[in-house]
């Protein structure tokens, strides 16, 4: 999905070149396949072989896949559903914090480069 | 029965069938055009995808009012006896309740957003949009930040994107939890904010690190309230729109479609649709569906 995701729309050939671990062409094309039949993928014919590309992107994937999580977590009705969302806040508290830093530093390292680029 | 209910139940039923198959359809082709909106400038992509949005609500209306509507006044006989059966009743009624919660959610999202409390900085309102500033900002924002901040919001109101988002809440797409076009909205949602950061930036990179550094202190303030037709400085997708904007390569270099290009190709459209309508046989087909409707 990495693959498909960063490049867009390949053919198995494509994504059995970029593999960094080196895979049989008949395992990815069955992946792809099954990717295709759960929905991740859409693939359309050209020539004789199929395109590959994403149903959705990396975003709407990873908030389909939290939202399963949460609401399997939440459906448990043996743990203690306030304590699973207080540690989800904290969680996405830290995480907001460390991303808000983390677009600071960028700002900043920006800011210099352009008076930098400015001075010249 | 009467004449005039029987249109009325036969127009709606229309509408409704006719809106959910064009939106079907777009919402096939959605994946392909959110991919192909990703290659343009954000204004065009956004103006691509409101149109996609809104393009099955305009089919059916412009279907029932141009055919159906005509078609059954000329050809439909007075006294008739004919009786609506339920199928048609029921898609009636389904086609009622459709628009209906279109428009309480419209009506309410307009009286929440009259006050639009909570917000640091905001565009709030359709007709005459009106800025919402919380007093902390001025303060928070340094001059270029603010001015930054502002220029962004005022890149909504020309754009009129209030008025846009009115429209799409007034156009129906949703049957009971299903939403064929939500994908298409969050895409239009995204691009229209971008496209609000250029304006903003009009290619000055010192007002694009401004800017950059505006929405990351605006964020600092905390989550906001949420308001359907108020476009606020941050909604979502914070960490994508700073990088971003602190990316020198964008936007794509793909020229927008507008000017004489978008009007040729509203007037094409238009010559096609009533190149259609006034076919000889076009209302007497229109006719015969709606026959088969009311049956």
């Amino acid at each position: 999905m990495d693959l498909v995701w960063s490049r867009g729309e390949s053919s198995v050939r494509d994504i059995v070149e970029r593999m960094e671990r080196p895979l049989a062409y008949t395992t990815v094309m069955t992946t792809l396949d099954r990717l295709f039949k759960k929905g991740l993928l859409e693939r359309r014919k050209s020539d004789r072989a199929f395109v590959y590309s994403p149903q959705m992107t990396r975003a709407e994937w990873e908030q389909k896949l939290a939202g399963q999580l949460v609401r399997s977590l939440l459906a448990d009705r043996r743990r203690s559903s306030d304590v699973l969302i207080s540690s989800l806040v904290d969680a996405v508290s830290e995480q907001d914090e460390s991303l808000l830093e983390d677009l600071e530093r960028k700002i900043r390292r920006k800011r210099r480069e352009l008076e930098r680029q400015r001075k010249k | 029965m009467s004449y005039g209910f029987k249109l009325a139940c036969v127009s709606l039923a229309a509408f409704l069938i006719v809106n959910w198959t064009a939106a079907m359809m777009v919402s096939g082709i959605a994946p392909a055009a959110i991919r192909a909106a990703a290659g343009m400038r954000a204004r065009s992509a956004a103006r691509l995808l409101w149109t996609l949005r809104m393009a099955p609500s305009a089919a059916a209306l412009l279907a029932v009012m141009a055919l159906g509507v005509p078609s059954y006044l000329r050809f439909e006989p007075e006294g008739d006896g004919e009786a609506v059966g339920a199928a048609c009743l029921v898609t009636a009624l389904l086609a009622i309740a459709a628009p209906l919660n279109s428009m309480m959610r419209s009506a309410r999202a307009v009286w929440r957003s009259r006050r639009a409390a909570g917000l640091p900085i905001a565009m709030a309102g359709v007709i005459q949009p009106r800025l919402v500033l919380s007093g902390e900002i001025p303060r928070l924002l340094s001059s270029e930040e603010l001015d930054a901040a502002l220029r962004h919001e005022y890149a909504h109101a020309a754009s009129r994107d209030n008025l846009k988002r009115l429209l799409m809440l007034l156009a129906p797409d949703s049957f009971a939890f299903f939403r064929p076009l939500a994908s298409v909205e969050r895409a239009w949602k995204k691009f229209a904010e971008w496209a609000a950061d250029d304006e903003a930036v009009s290619g000055d990179r010192r007002r694009a690190v401004a800017l950059a550094s505006a929405l990351v202190r605006v964020a600092r303030l905390g989550a906001a309230a949420k308001y359907e037709l108020v476009t606020p400085l941050i909604e979502e997708d914070l960490a994508l729109r700073v990088e971003r904007l602190l990316d020198d390569s964008h936007p794509p270099a793909r020229p927008a479609i507008r000017g004489p290009w978008t009007l040729a190709a509203c007037i094409a459209g238009l010559a096609v649709i009533f190149a259609i309508i006034l076919q000889p046989g076009a209302q007497s087909g229109a006719y015969a569906l709606l026959e088969a409707l009311i049956r």
